[in-house]
């Protein structure tokens, strides 16, 4: 079933991505770019983005999109190289990944149910958010052994919902971590009723990440998503 | 006497107003070309994030501006923060929510800065977005937001 799904993905795909130069995996089909420096190559549409002298806060290049309605569970997934980044502290750190909410609810409040940052360092780490409405948001940290990785995440909504993760591990693999408020409880994230968008790229780079790494590439591709959601161009206006 | 009330009761229709209205389900709506003046000290942080999440921020003051057909093509915005604070700036149309299709969102300038962006020429409301920028010292501050073009 997941094979004939991902070979629909790639048929409707290279439909959906006649105007542009590569195919856009499905269903991120719009990048949202400001004050970066990004390209998109190959037919796999491999994102490459990096930050400039001149980037502050809102610098972001990223794939995204938005379902009508919000998923209980979904997975997403990608491969991160960020072999072009030079060494650096856990003040030096960009958000890759979220998967937010249609509402803003919990406390503090939030919209993101998800959220996935690299942390440099040494070794680098991944920082992956969750939502729990019993401390607002739950942490998990997983160090990396090589600078590229493929990230992989699962994000159920629900009284017990949880967040699990895979790095360099399939889906078919038990995952690495289960992200819930105590092992075995799970967490609650109902009232953020579900995922009902996901971006995939570059944000929200710190401080010292935009000092120091300016010109320093991160390159996102082999996107993935168990959404097969076909949609109007709800982007069509979008900022480049 | 008469003239010195009614300036009290127009100051203090302006100073409720400007409190009150500045969340996405009570916007400041801005009718005509010129300079609102505000503060992010009376903001909240209602959308924790803009952009579909990406980005992250602090105090807002959400303003709204509905073009209608024959409105002036390429109007500018222009946010000018206090001295000492750093803010940036965000257009999303058709909704004001974490998810909006923000069509931009600029902060090129350091504390003190101006932040200019423009609206599309498209008929539609767009909800326009004064935050504090994440980090900056002090965390909230005023501004003068001015539309440089008829409405």
């Amino acid at each position: 079933m997941n094979l004939i799904r991902f070979v629909l993905l790639a048929a409707v795909s290279t439909f959906a991505s006649a105007t542009w130069s590569c195919e856009l995996p499905l269903p991120f089909e719009y990048v949202f770019q400001n004050n970066v420096t990004s390209s998109l190559a190959g037919t796999s549409c491999a994102l490459t983005v990096s930050t400039t002298a001149t980037s502050r806060t809102t610098a972001a290049a990223f794939f995204h999109y938005r379902r009508p309605s919000p998923l209980t569970s979904v997975r997403y997934g990608f491969r991160l190289d960020s072999s072009a980044l030079s060494t650096g502290l856990s003040n030096q750190q960009v958000r890759l990944f979220s998967a937010t909410s249609p509402i803003v609810a919990l406390s503090p409040p939030t919209s993101d149910l998800l959220a996935v940052e690299l942390r440099l360092g040494t070794p680098s780490s991944l920082l992956f958010a969750a939502a729990d409405a019993s401390s607002g948001t739950t942490f998990a940290s997983v160090a990396l052994s090589g600078s590229v990785n493929t990230v992989r995440v699962e994000i159920n909504t629900g009284a017990t919902g949880n967040v699990k993760y895979w790095i360099n591990h399939a889906f078919t693999d038990p995952p690495d971590g289960v992200i819930e408020t105590t092992p075995g409880s799970g967490l609650d994230n109902a009232a953020l009723q579900g995922v009902i968008g996901a971006e995939i790229g570059l944000s929200n780079p710190t401080k010292n990440y935009r000092a120091l790494h300016s010109g320093e590439a991160l390159v996102f591709d082999q996107i993935e998503s168990s959404d097969d959601i076909v949609f109007d161009d709800d982007f069509s206006s979008g900022a480049q | 006497m008469i003239v010195a009330r009614l300036f009290c009761l127009i100051a203090l229709a302006l100073c409720a107003s400007s409190v009150a209205a500045q969340t996405c389900a009570s916007p400041i709506q801005i009718t005509t070309t010129g300079t609102t003046t505000g503060t992010t000290c009376s903001g909240t942080s209602e959308l924790p994030s803009l952009v579909n999440g990406s980005m992250t921020g602090g105090q807002q003051i959400v303003h709204r501006i509905t073009l209608t057909p024959g409105a002036s093509s390429g109007i500018q915005l222009s946010l000018q923060p206090d001295a000492g604070a750093d803010m940036s700036l965000f257009v999303c149309s058709n909704t004001c929510s974490p998810v909006a299709s923000c069509i931009a969102a600029v902060d090129d300038n350091g504390i003190g800065g101006v932040e200019t962006a423009s609206l599309p020429n498209t008929p539609g409301d767009y909800y326009i977005i004064v935050q504090t920028s994440a980090g900056g010292t002090p965390a909230c501050g005023g501004y003068a937001l001015t539309v440089a073009s008829p409405l």
